[in-house]
C-alpha cells in the first residue's frame, strides 16, 4: 500500500476499501486497533459488515470527518433534552434515505464499530419516524407483527392510560 | 483432547559440544516432521539452547501437528511463536510465559488456533493476548500466579500493572467464547483480588459466553459495579462462575442479580462467592420491594453462593429475598444438590435460608396455580409475556441497547406508551423509560397511575422521578377521592426508588387564594383523617413542591418511620415566603440534611433575599450550601426601595438561618446581560444586591443567571469585583432545569 496515512478495510464479503486513517478513526474500535498495530500495511478485516454497509459507513465518516471535534460536545454526550429536539441535518437525512434493512444494518455496523455520531443520527432518524404514529402505524412502518392478544393489548392500554394524557 | 503420543524436541546450537544442545526429536528425524523447518531455523538463529518446545501429535494421525507446548524464556522468544502459528494444522497451544517488560510484544497471527492455555503471571497473559490475532480462537485457559507487584485489591489504577489497562480487541479475537482463569498460587497473599481489575482487559470482548474465575489462595472481591459491567458487556453470557476458597469481605449487593437478569438473558449458571446482605429497617409486604424484580422468564437454572456460609441477617429477610430471587429467576433449580449445594457447616446460613425462601415461593406458586387454574388461563391471556434475549436480538436486527436509545430519543411518555403497545418486544424496551420518569398532568392520570402501581408493584419499583404538574381548570371540580388516589400512590411508592418528587399542582390563573383545589383537598383529607400528614418515601432525595403544601401536610418524618434524607428542596411560592419554623414545621426534621435550596417567587420586583428579612424564628438550614432564588412573572420596571430592602436585610440573622451558605444564585425575571450596562438601573440594582449579599453572607460566589443559560458571576473579593460571564453549569452540579428536562 505504501501510504502510511491510508489503510485497507476488508468487509465480510471480501470487498476492500482503502480509506484515510483520519476517517477511520471516527470508529473507536478501529482507532484502538490502529493504535495497537502501529505502522502497518496489514489490512483490517471487518467481519460483521458487508461491502454495501461499509460503503455507507465510510461515506458518513468522510462527510463528518471534520465534525470530530464536535463529537465531544453536549449534543452527543447524552443531554437528553437537546438530543430529543436536535434536528437531523439534510445530509444525514438523505444519507439514511435508504431501504429499511440497509438503514438498520448501518446502525448495527455503527454500533459494532463504535461510531457514536452515526449511531446517534441513526437512532434519531428511527425515533423521528416513530414520533406521532399510532401503534398500528408503527407496525405498518416497520412491518412488525402484533403479538399481543386483544386482551393483552387492552390490559396494556389500561395500564399505561396515565401516560396518554397530553 | 490431546493425544498421548508426544515428541520432545531439544533445540540447541549444532556446533555446540554439549550433546544436550543437539537438535533431536526423539527417534523421529526432523526431516520426517512436517512444517518444522522454519521453526528450527529460527530457533537456531536466536541461539536457543533450552528445551522450549514439546510437540504432541493427535492420536492415530501421527504426523498431523495439532498441539504445541512452549516454555518461553523471555520476550525475545515471542517472535519464534510466529513460526509455530504458521503451521496450519495447529489448533491448540500451551505456553509458559516469562515476565515481560512494559514494551508491547510483537503482533502474532495465529489463524488456526482454537484453544490456548497460558501459564504465568496474569499481566503477562494479557500482554500476550493483546499481541495475538487469532480469528479462530474459541477458548482461553489461564493458570496464573500473582506478581509480587500486583495490586489487585484497590481501585487505584496507578498502583496496578499497566497490562491490566490493555483492551483486548474484539476484532483480534472475534469468536472467543470461553475463558477460564485459575489461580495456582502456592501461598496465600492475604489480599483480595478484585474481579473487575483482574478481568478488565477481557471486558472488551463482547462474544464471551462462558467465564470462570477460580481462586485457590486469594480472596475474590466482586462488586456490584463489576457485575453491572458484565451485564452490559457480556450480554450473551451463558455461564458465569466466580469461586474462591475464601471470600473477600467486600461483596456485591443483591442489586447485582437484577443487572444480570435484565441484560444476560441466556445465563443458565451463576456462581458468586457471596452477596452482601443488608437488612432494611422494615420488611415490606410485597416481594420485589428490595430489588427490581419483574416476573419474567429468565432461563437461569443454577445459582450458588458457596461462601455465603454465615448468618448475618434475619431469616425473615432471607426468606423474602428468596421470594424475590424466585421472581427474577423462575426456573431456578433450588431443590437439587447440584443447583444449590449446602454444606453441613453452612446449614442455617444466609444462603440456606434464602434457598428455603426460593423453595417456599415455588411451592406457593404451584399451589396457587393449582387452585386457580381457570383464572391462570385468563391471566396468561392478558398478561404480556416477555421475550427471550435471542428473540430480542433477532428483532429488526437491532440490539436492545440501540432500541433503548431510540426510546430515549422518542422522548415523551405518550410516545413511549404508544411504542409499548406495538408488540411485546417493544413493550419490554419502552416500559423501562416510561416508568422510570413519570409525569402526571391531570387528576385522571393520577387516578390511573395510582391504580396501575397498586396492581403492578414492579412498575412502582422502577419509578425514579415522579412529577405531578398541572394547572387547574376552575371549571373542573376536584373529586373527593383525589386525595385517596394520591395517598395510595405515595404508599405504594414507599418501598421503591423514587428519588425526585415534584408536587406542583397550580391553582387556576386567576385564583385569589393562591392554593390549588388539589392541595386544599389533601389538606382537608389529612385533617379529616386526623393524620399528621403523609410521609415521604424514604428514597426521596430531591423534592419540588408548592410552598403551601408543606404547611403541615408533608410529614417527612413521623414516629417509628425512617427519615427521608432530602438533600435538595425547591419551594414554589405564589407571593411572599418566610422560612420560619412556625410556617414550615415539617421542614425542621429534614433541615439538617438539606444541602440545596431553591425558592421560586412570583414577585419579580423585590430584593432576592427579601424572604430572609423581617422574620423571627428563622428556620435553621445549617448545611445549605447552595441557595437559588428565581423570580417568575411578567417583566416590569424595578419597584424596589433600596432603603426598605436594606433595612430588612440588615435584620437577617445569618448565623441562625443560613450559616453554611457558599453559593447564592439569583434568577431575575427581567432582562438579559445587556441590561447590565453601566449607568442603567438594573446595573445599580445588581450592585446594591451584590454589596448586601457579600456583607450579610460569607459566601464564595454570587451569580445572576440570565436566559440562554448564561450567568454573571461575582466572586468574594476585597477588591471591586468585575463580573465574568460563564456558563451556568460551571458552578452548579444540580441544575433543576436539567432535572425537569429529563422527564
Amino acid at each position: 500500500m505504501g501510504d502510511s496515512n491510508r489503510l485497507t478495510l476488508v468487509a465480510s464479503d471480501g470487498g476492500k476499501f482503502v480509506v484515510d486513517k483520519e476517517v477511520v478513526q471516527m470508529s473507536v474500535l478501529l482507532k484502538n486497533m490502529i493504535e495497537d498495530l502501529g505502522e502497518t500495511d496489514e489490512s483490517i478485516p471487518i467481519p460483521n459488515v458487508t461491502s454495501p454497509v461499509l460503503t455507507k459507513v465510510i461515506e458518513f465518516c468522510e462527510n463528518h470527518r471534520t465534525d470530530a471535534a464536535r463529537t465531544d460536545g453536549p449534543n452527543v454526550d447524552g443531554d437528553d433534552a437537546r438530543m430529543r429536539t436536535a434536528v437531523v441535518s439534510d445530509w444525514d437525512r438523505q444519507f439514511f434515505d435508504v431501504d429499511q434493512d440497509l438503514m438498520f444494518e448501518i446502525i448495527v455496523a455503527a454500533n459494532y464499530l463504535d461510531i457514536k455520531s452515526l449511531v446517534d443520527v441513526g437512532c434519531k432518524v428511527v425515533a423521528d419516524m416513530i414520533k406521532g404514529k399510532s401503534p398500528q402505524e408503527i407496525r405498518d412502518l416497520f412491518d412488525i407483527v402484533n403479538d399481543f392478544s386483544p386482551e393483552e393489548e387492552a390490559a396494556l392500554r389500561k395500564e399505561n392510560e396515565w401516560a396518554n394524557d397530553r | 483432547m490431546m493425544s498421548d503420543s508426544t515428541v520432545v524436541l531439544t533445540v540447541g546450537l549444532p556446533e555446540s559440544e554439549n550433546v544436550e544442545d543437539v537438535l533431536t526429536a526423539g527417534d523421529i528425524s526432523l526431516a520426517c516432521i512436517p512444517h518444522l523447518e522454519s521453526l528450527v531455523a529460527a530457533l537456531i538463529a536466536v541461539g536457543a539452547s533450552h528445551k522450549p518446545v514439546v510437540l504432541r501429535y493427535r492420536a492415530n494421525a501421527p504426523f498431523v501437528l495439532s498441539y504445541v507446548e512452549c516454555r518461553l524464556q523471555d520476550a525475545s522468544h515471542v517472535p519464534l511463536l510466529q513460526h509455530v502459528f504458521s503451521i496450519s494444522t495447529l489448533v491448540a497451544l500451551q505456553l509458559h510465559l516469562p515476565a515481560f517488560g512494559p514494551e508491547a510484544l510483537p503482533v502474532l497471527y495465529a489463524p488456526s488456533l482454537t484453544t490456548i492455555v497460558l501459564r504465568g503471571e496474569l499481566p503477562c497473559t494479557y500482554q500476550f493476548l493483546h499481541a495475538i490475532r487469532a480469528p479462530a480462537l474459541e477458548k482461553i485457559h489461564v493458570f496464573f500466579h500473582r506478581s509480587q507487584w500486583d495490586k489487585l485489591d484497590t481501585l487505584d489504577e496507578s498502583l496496578r500493572d499497566h497490562a491490566y489497562m490493555l483492551a483486548l480487541a474484539p476484532t483480534s479475537l472475534p469468536v472467543l467464547r470461553t475463558v477460564r482463569v485459575e489461580e495456582v498460587e502456592l501461598h496465600p497473599r492475604w489480599s483480595d483480588v478484585s474481579f473487575g481489575c483482574a478481568i478488565r482487559p477481557l471486558m472488551h470482548i463482547p462474544t464471551l459466553e462462558d467465564v470462570e474465575v477460580q481462586l485457590d489462595a486469594s480472596p475474590l472481591w466482586v462488586s456490584v459495579d463489576d457485575l453491572a459491567r458484565v451485564a452490559v458487556v457480556w450480554s450473551d453470557l451463558r455461564r458465569l462462575v466466580l469461586t474462591c476458597k475464601t471470600a473477600a469481605k467486600r461483596a456485591p449487593t443483591v442489586d447485582a442479580l437484577s443487572h444480570l437478569e435484565a441484560a444476560c438473558r441466556n445465563l443458565v449458571e451463576l456462581v458468586l462467592p457471596k452477596i452482601r446482605l443488608q437488612e432494611p429497617e422494615s420488611l415490606g409486604a410485597h416481594p420485589g420491594r428490595l430489588i427490581d424484580a419483574p416476573v419474567g422468564n429468565h432461563p437461569l437454572r443454577t445459582l450458588h453462593l458457596p461462601c455465603q456460609t454465615a448468618r448475618t441477617v434475619s431469616s425473615e429477610y432471607c426468606w423474602e429475598l428468596g421470594w424475590q430471587i424466585e421472581q427474577l429467576f423462575p426456573y431456578l433449580k433450588a431443590d437439587t444438590d447440584d443447583a444449590c449445594i449446602t454444606r453441613p457447616a453452612s446449614l442455617l446460613s444466609d444462603w440456606d435460608m434464602i434457598r428455603k425462601g426460593i423453595l417456599d415461593a415455588k411451592a406457593a406458586k404451584t399451589k396457587k396455580n393449582q387452585l386457580s387454574a381457570p383464572v391462570r388461563d385468563k391471566a396468561k391471556a392478558t398478561a404480556p409475556t416477555r421475550l427471550s434475549r435471542a428473540e430480542m436480538q433477532s428483532y429488526k436486527h437491532l440490539p436492545p441497547e440501540t432500541w433503548m436509545e431510540i426510546c430515549r430519543l422518542v422522548g415523551t411518555q405518550k410516545e413511549l406508551a404508544r411504542l409499548a403497545r406495538v408488540n411485546k418486544y417493544l413493550e419490554s424496551i419502552a416500559s423501562r423509560p416510561l416508568y422510570k420518569n413519570v409525569t402526571l398532568r391531570s387528576l385522571e392520570a393520577l387516578e390511573s397511575f395510582s391504580a396501575t402501581i397498586a396492581e403492578c408493584p414492579d412498575r412502582a419499583a422502577s419509578t425514579q422521578v415522579l412529577r405531578l404538574e398541572w394547572v387547574e381548570d376552575e371549571r373542573v371540580l376536584t373529586p373527593k377521592s383525589a386525595p385517596r388516589w394520591f395517598m395510595e400512590m405515595m404508599e405504594n411508592l414507599r418501598g421503591g426508588k423514587v428519588e425526585h418528587l415534584a408536587l406542583l399542582v397550580s391553582p387556576p390563573v386567576d385564583s385569589k387564594t393562591g392554593v390549588s383545589n388539589f392541595d386544599q383537598a389533601i389538606h382537608t383529607h389529612v385533617k379529616r383523617m386526623r393524620l399528621k400528614g403523609f410521609t415521604l418515601p424514604k428514597s426521596v432525595r430531591t423534592l419540588e413542591a408548592q410552598a403551601q403544601l408543606l404547611h403541615n401536610r408533608i410529614v417527612p418524618v413521623s414516629p417509628g418511620q425512617p427519615l427521608a434524607p432530602l438533600v435538595a428542596l425547591s419551594l414554589h411560592a405564589g407571593g411572599g415566603l418566610h422560612l420560619t419554623e412556625w410556617c414550615f414545621p415539617a421542614l425542621i426534621p429534614i433541615a439538617k440534611t438539606l444541602r440545596r435550596l431553591r425558592i421560586s417567587l412570583e414577585d419579580p420586583e423585590e430584593h432576592p433575599l427579601w424572604f430572609c428579612g423581617c422574620i423571627t424564628q428563622p428556620l435553621s438550614l445549617a448545611n445549605v450550601e447552595y441557595l437559588e432564588v428565581a423570580h417568575v412573572g411578567p417583566k416590569g420596571p424595578l419597584g424596589y426601595s433600596p432603603q426598605a430592602a436594606e433595612w430588612a436585610f440588615a435584620r437577617v440573622d445569618v448565623k441562625e438561618h443560613l450559616p453554611g451558605l457558599r453559593v447564592f444564585t439569583w434568577i431575575p425575571a427581567w432582562g438579559d446581560v445587556q441590561d447590565l450596562k453601566p449607568g442603567g438601573q438594573h446595573r445599580a440594582f445588581v450592585e446594591h444586591v451584590r454589596r448586601g449579599v457579600f456583607t450579610a453572607f460569607k459566601i464564595r460566589t454570587f451569580a445572576i443567571v440570565f436566559p440562554r443559560e448564561r450567568c454573571v458571576r461575582f466572586e468574594a473579593s476585597d477588591e471591586e469585583p468585575e463580573y465574568s460571564i460563564v456558563p451556568k453549569n460551571s458552578f452548579d452540579d444540580l441544575d433543576w432545569s436539567v432535572v425537569r428536562a429529563a422527564v
